[in-house]
């Protein structure tokens, strides 16, 4: 979070309020049972109680699909937007005031197929929040189509004879677009995981780009199957400098040593879909953040004035 | 001393773009009052002719402003404590957006330096009560016997978390001889950001016992050096010198640049032997040296130990005998679950072990079996 | 003694006489190739002449390309400038005096009708003795087509003179020729100085030494050898005024009104308010954001304003398709945002740079939904700067979309306009950030008005969700089968409220009645109402009436209609013409503000459109007014009745 735009607003700020994960929950979720996005929205809400953000400080955008139905469940500020334009929203949002925490739930249509070109801008935007795609690898919402990221040969309402095309990989995509600051892979399946995910992407100063992967009970309810059943088949990213769930060590014996610094090899990892990796793909907090490079000072109607008279003698007669 | 002064200005300078945050907050409080008092105040008598300047002179002959001013959502009379407040209000917000003394101190020669800072963060302090005392007033919690103390300002200790993230940046002029800076430490809080600007030798490292994991630190005789800490989203305090002197220990302390004390610090220069002059007692400076090597050295031995990426903790061709050259850290391959040799993070890897993060079970969580 | 004129190849007489003319109204055009500066020129005898008092209104002749083929009729670049005794509101009709750099783009503009018959034409010589025989031919068989024409050609050696000054005529000739009409319109030249280094300052000094001294250079060659001179009067104005184009107009009026954020992605003929603002707009704290869509800029506007004052996006009509989503769900999260649709000619890629009114009805009813919001198109460059104090204010008290639709027209042309004396209650103040009272709901619609409070992240206790989907008053997703009804009757009344507020529009003309009423909408205001009393000058019993606010239209048009006799509207839109293959009264395609006033009102509004790609001329608006005369429309009823 940055400083607040008005004296007034840091004035209000209460130290004393202490919140419980029940301060961030809204309405009951009307998603289907065994659906990932409960996991999600818990791990959310886990991790703002940990931050201690303030309800009303914290905004969280989506587009349209089941996962864009997130911020209703909040006991936040939301934005249940259009299909595919949450990021640009949400862009608006911190260029208005950057002192907010703002979260963007997406799902793969929302974000890899309607939404892309704002996807791929967003990363180089590179403003501070914290970008979900909750990846169940089809449109839910809809009921059963083909998404960019369903596996090929996967049979859909759309596409019934299985999915024509490889999927897209997102993760791939990202770390291709210049300015890419965060890059991370988790899964709705691994609770702590999830939760040691978020809580880093929120603590990077930048566009925290999240890929989680999950489940959708109703349309693919096998599609990561081999990962969820044999941990065997997940490969945890392991650096000092990554995400440390502690307490996977056992489950997830297959590890990796991956410097989140190294693009190169983050790519590499990456583009390679033979298994499942978890982790922090890349970091770096240095790259410039558009909302940062932006910001001015607020300039009072007096002053406004007195510039516009000094720019009006241009066009005087 | 023009020089002096120039040095200050300067570094003034590289604190910009926290000068600019503060000021304008301070201005969209200003714009903020001044629109509620014109929305709230007076409300009955002149909702028309307010109304009829803010739709502006297109508006004119084509809206009616009288009729366009009942449509538009009822605005409360401001509470009746509201005016007085406000009134207080104004001369203190003015004082302070105009005054650049907000931004600097001077300790008088003997003076105290700790005493000085806290004195200048206290004018702050009254803004912020003032703020305080307007919000208060504006939703009608204003009672005068509790709150009347607000006006006369908060003390920092009393500072919200926000304002401390506010905190406007403090350059401070001190003589050598009044740099005693242990006692800044209760203020590196928020975005707290003090700048020492000294003339003359100094004792090699006054501010190695202000390093903590979470402030920016710096000594340096460049004020540009000041500029990433202006960025950092960080506390920080600075030690600009009007010279390189050889005595004088040039380092900064980032707290993002890595995981341990060593990884952050980056050392310029350190001096041999502390010199020993004006009576002062050398096992003073040495301890603030020998802490200052001490935490720089926990990099070589956490790198050894525990794998930090490469290089970490010492710039290239920095000059620093300390940190040495940088190890291949990354070699070490699969010896990350190795404890940390660190004592901190030790430390903190107990602390983490402590919370429930360590202990969440994915039926807990909600997880996919649901 | 009869006026003696140089004519081609006559050598101009040292002794010859001098013709001064007063006119209250002309227009004077430069044209060139691309980048030989004729707008400059223009430019800076626009604004001498505004200074000095002349009513003045400029409009830059572009060509489509960047950098099209030289001395090609299609190619010309320049100027066109009207002078007049009094304000002057549109570009006028054809060009009275014209200097031209080849004969090829002097073609051009003669062959799109932008001369008037016995015009003069100060035409560049070179050519005539070019060492490339084929332009010689060229240059000879454009001679013949212009003299045909019957315009008086005076044929200036341009490039000679400029050689005497100057290395390379192309960066010099357009200041020889402010020079010429300086001399030919009695300009001030201390002035012409001045303006000349106010146009150059960013350049070095010796730029505008040297222009100086081809404007000195041009003024004494027309003093040698012209033997025309024209007095246009000139008005006491001691107000201060200001000269620029709409868009500046724009740009400036959004700092004046307050706003902050702007985004935008380019598009002619929008973009160069995105210019003047990205010059300009962080100087006040204002950040232009250049999105990488339309959809983009629409999206990020909106969130701006979600998250507190009221932003705005510029446009032009493909833009405004591709907003489309966005605004409805603006309208339905009641979420405050102003657009600029600066119109071109369409649909799809249309005229990029022509101006036409065809985004009307999109504008009004293009968001699929109901989506009740605001459209006002100012129709003078003024009104182009102080319209955006008044849409942003209105988007913010309800809680909707407001749609400035500009053009082309009011874009690119340049006048000047008393200088506004600046409020800072135009600004607004910065919304309040303050925690909600208990039970506060979201969209606590007042049932009379519609319009609810809105609440800000930031706000304690305010939390909610916006959405898109239909929703309560606590922005609860409607699972209840009134609520959409209600909800859509809250935004719907909010119209309705604001229309109670307007005023209705004064008649220019008869305020009792007559035969004839136009009605026009945006930029062709001053034409329409130049025309309109030409024709009364006539003796036609004509009078217009010009509508800003389109939606919601302002109260009292069907009274003031059933005055006269009959009702048409002017506009720069594609309309069916009485008689046309297939064309019945019924399904014939009318202009987009007819259609909009027969639906209002149940009279029968007849119109007259073009899409030249140009702004209307008055005097093609005046023919236009005397065929739909009721009693001329009788006399050619009665002659087809006769024929048959």
């Amino acid at each position: 979070m940055s400083e607040s735009c008005s004296l007034l607003h840091a004035a209000l700020d209460d130290d004393d309020r202490v919140f419980e994960m029940a301060d961030y929950q809204g309405p009951v979720a009307r998603w289907c049972a065994g659906c990932g996005d409960h996991s999600v929205l818990t791990a959310a809400q886990r991790l703002l109680a940990d931050e201690q953000l303030r309800p009303e400080n914290t905004v969280f955008v989506s587009g349209i699909g089941c996962s864009s139905r997130f911020p209703h469940y909040m006991k936040t500020y939301g934005f249940h937007g259009i299909h595919g334009r949450a990021l640009p929203v949400a862009t608006g949002v911190k260029l208005q005031r950057p002192e907010l925490d703002v979260f963007v739930v997406m799902g793969d249509g929302d974000c890899v197929s309607i939404g892309a070109a704002h996807w791929i801008h967003a990363i180089r935007y590179n403003v501070d929040m914290v970008a979900l795609l909750l990846d169940n690898n089809i449109y839910g919402l809809t009921k059963k189509q083909t998404s960019p990221t369903t596996p090929q040969g996967y049979s859909s309402n759309t596409q019934p004879l299985g999915s024509w095309l490889p999927a897209m990989n997102p993760l791939e995509a990202t770390l291709g677009v210049t300015n890419a600051s965060f890059v991370a892979q988790t899964a709705e399946w691994v609770p702590a995981h999830l939760f040691a995910t978020l809580k880093a992407a929120h603590a990077h100063r930048g566009f925290s780009f999240v890929r989680i992967l999950q489940r959708c009970p109703h349309f693919t309810p096998d599609i990561f199957d081999q990962a969820v059943k044999d941990p065997n088949r997940v490969e945890l990213l392991e650096h000092p400098e990554g995400i440390a769930a502690p307490g996977l060590e056992k489950l997830y014996t297959h590890r990796i040593r991956h410097d989140p610094a190294d693009i190169h090899r983050a790519r590499e990892l990456a583009e390679d879909s033979s298994t499942v990796r978890l982790g922090l793909f890349f970091r770096d907090e240095r790259r410039p953040r558009y909302e940062e490079t932006r910001e001015l000072p607020h300039h009072s109607a007096a002053d406004k004035i007195e510039v516009l008279e000094e720019m009006f003698e241009r066009y005087a007669v | 001393m023009p020089s002096d002064t120039s040095l200050a200005d300067r570094a003034l300078d590289a604190l910009g773009p926290r000068v600019q945050a503060f000021r304008s907050a301070v201005t969209t409080a200003g714009e903020e009052i001044r629109a509620w008092a014109s929305r709230h105040q007076g409300v009955r008598q002149s909702h028309t002719d307010v109304t009829a300047a803010e739709l502006g002179p297109f508006a004119a002959g084509r809206i009616d402003p009288g009729r366009f001013a009942t449509l538009l959502v009822p605005v409360e009379d401001a509470p009746a404590a509201a005016a007085a407040v406000l009134e207080r209000a104004g001369p203190v917000f003015d004082d302070i957006t105009t005054s650049p003394e907000v931004h600097r101190a001077s300790v008088p020669p003997g003076g105290d330096l700790r005493n000085v800072v806290k004195e200048a963060l206290d004018t702050v302090g009254r803004i912020f009560g003032v703020s305080r005392a307007v919000e208060l007033a504006r939703t009608g919690r204003w009672d005068p016997d509790r709150d009347a103390e607000l006006l006369a300002g908060v003390p920092f200790r009393r500072w919200n978390r926000a304002e401390r993230r506010l905190a406007p940046p403090l350059v401070v002029d001190v003589q050598p001889e009044d740099l005693l800076t242990a006692g800044l430490g209760e203020f590196l809080d928020g975005l707290v950001t003090i700048v020492l600007v000294v003339e003359g030798p100094t004792p090699p490292a006054p501010l190695a016992r202000l390093v903590t994991p979470g402030t920016w630190v710096v000594q340096t005789a460049d004020p540009a050096d000041l500029d990433a800490m202006a960025r950092s989203p960080h506390p920080g305090v600075a030690l600009l010198f009007d010279a390189e002197r050889p005595q004088q220990a040039r380092f900064v302390h980032d707290p993002d640049a890595g995981a341990t004390s060593g990884a952050r610090l980056t050392i310029q220069h350190l001096p041999d032997h502390p010199t020993v002059g004006r009576g002062r007692r050398a096992p003073f400076w040495v301890e603030e040296l020998d802490h200052l090597e001490a935490l720089a050295a926990t990099s070589a031995v956490a790198a050894v130990g525990g794998g930090l990426g490469p290089g970490a903790g010492s710039g290239p061709g920095n000059g620093s005998r300390r940190t040495g050259e940088p190890r291949d850290a990354s070699s070490g391959g699969d010896d990350t679950t190795a404890p940390p040799k660190d004592p901190a993070d030790r430390l903190a890897a107990w602390l983490l072990a402590q919370t429930e993060l360590g202990g969440l079970t994915p039926d807990r969580d909600g997880g996919a079996a649901t | 003694m009869a006026m003696k004129l140089p004519t081609v190849g006559e050598t101009p007489a040292a002794d010859r006489e001098v013709r001064v003319r007063t006119v209250s109204d002309l227009s004077v055009e430069v044209v060139s190739d691309s980048g030989e500066g004729a707008q400059k020129c223009g430019q800076i005898f626009g604004a001498v002449s505004a200074k000095m008092g002349n009513g003045v209104w400029t409009v830059e002749i572009i060509p489509a390309e960047v950098e099209p083929p030289p001395r090609s009729p299609a190619g010309a670049s320049g100027i066109r400038i009207r002078l007049g005794d009094t304000e002057v509101t549109n570009w006028g009709d054809e060009t009275d005096v014209a200097v031209a750099f080849n004969e090829q783009v002097l073609l051009g503009r003669h062959r799109l009708g932008g001369l008037r018959e016995g015009a003069t034409v100060l035409l560049e010589s070179m050519w005539k003795t070019h060492p490339d025989p084929d332009i010689q031919t060229q240059y000879r068989a454009g001679l013949e087509e212009l003299q045909e024409a019957g315009y008086r050609i005076v044929e200036v050696p341009m490039e000679e003179q400029c050689l005497t000054v100057v290395d390379n005529p192309r960066r010099g000739k357009n200041m020889f020729a402010l020079g010429m009409l300086s001399w030919m319109f009695e300009r001030d030249l201390d002035r012409v100085r001045e303006q000349i280094a106010q146009a150059f300052r960013k350049k070095a000094a010796a730029v505008t030494e040297r222009n100086h001294r081809l404007l000195e250079l041009g003024y004494a060659w027309a003093a040698d050898h012209l033997g025309e001179r024209w007095v246009v009067p000139t008005m006491d104005e001691d107000r201060p005024h200001l000269v620029m184009n709409g868009n500046e107009a724009v740009a400036l009026g959004a700092v004046a009104a307050g706003l902050e954020l702007a985004a935008m992605y380019p598009i002619t003929p929008a973009t160069s308010v995105s210019h003047m603002l990205g010059d300009v707009f962080h100087r006040f704290g204002g950040v232009v954001h250049q999105a990488e869509d339309e959809i983009a800029a629409a999206g990020v506007a909106i969130g701006a304003s979600y998250a507190g004052k009221c932003s705005f996006t510029i446009t032009s009509g493909p833009g405004m398709a591709l907003k489309t989503e966005f605004l409805g769900l603006a309208i339905m999260a009641e979420i405050p945002l102003v657009v600029v649709d600066v119109q071109r000619g369409g649909p799809s890629t249309g005229l990029p740079t022509k101006v036409e009114q065809s985004d009307l009805l999109a504008a009004l009813f293009g968001q699929p939904g109901d989506a009740p919001h605001v459209v006002v198109a100012p129709a003078t460059i003024e009104e182009c700067f102080h319209v955006m104090t008044t849409a942003r204010r209105v988007a913010e008290a309800l809680r909707t979309v407001v749609i400035v639709l500009s053009d082309a027209n009011l874009a690119t042309g340049v006048a000047p306009f008393p200088r506004p004396e600046l409020l800072p209650a135009w600004q607004g103040g910065p919304p309040e950030i303050l925690p909600v009272p208990d039970g506060m709901a979201p969209y606590q619609w007042d049932p009379r008005t519609g319009v609810s409070r809105r609440f800000l992240p930031g706000q304690a206790g305010g939390e909610h969700t916006v959405t898109g989907l239909a929703h309560d008053e606590r922005s609860k997703v409607a699972y209840d089968s009134s609520i959409n009804e209600r909800a859509s009757a809250m935004r719907s009344r909010k119209l309705a409220a604001f229309a109670s507020t307007l005023l209705a529009p004064d008649v220019n003309g008869d305020a009792e009645g007559g035969d004839l009423l136009v009605v026009g909408w945006g930029s062709t205001k001053g034409a329409i109402e130049e025309a309109v009393s030409r024709a009364r000058a006539e003796g036609l019993s004509v009078s217009s009436l010009h509508i800003t606010f389109l939606s919601p239209l302002p109260p009292g048009l069907a009274q003031i209609f059933s005055r006269f006799r009959k009702v048409m509207t002017v506009e720069i839109n594609y309309s069916d013409r009485k008689g046309d293959p297939f064309v019945t009264e019924t399904n014939r395609r009318r202009g987009q503000l007819s259609w909009l006033l027969r639906g209002a009102t149940l009279v029968d509004v007849d119109c007259w459109t073009r899409v030249m790609g140009e702004p209307l001329r008055p005097a093609r608006i005046v023919e236009a007014l005397r065929d739909h005369m009721p009693v001329a429309e009788l006399a050619a009823a009665g002659a087809e009745v006769a024929e048959l």
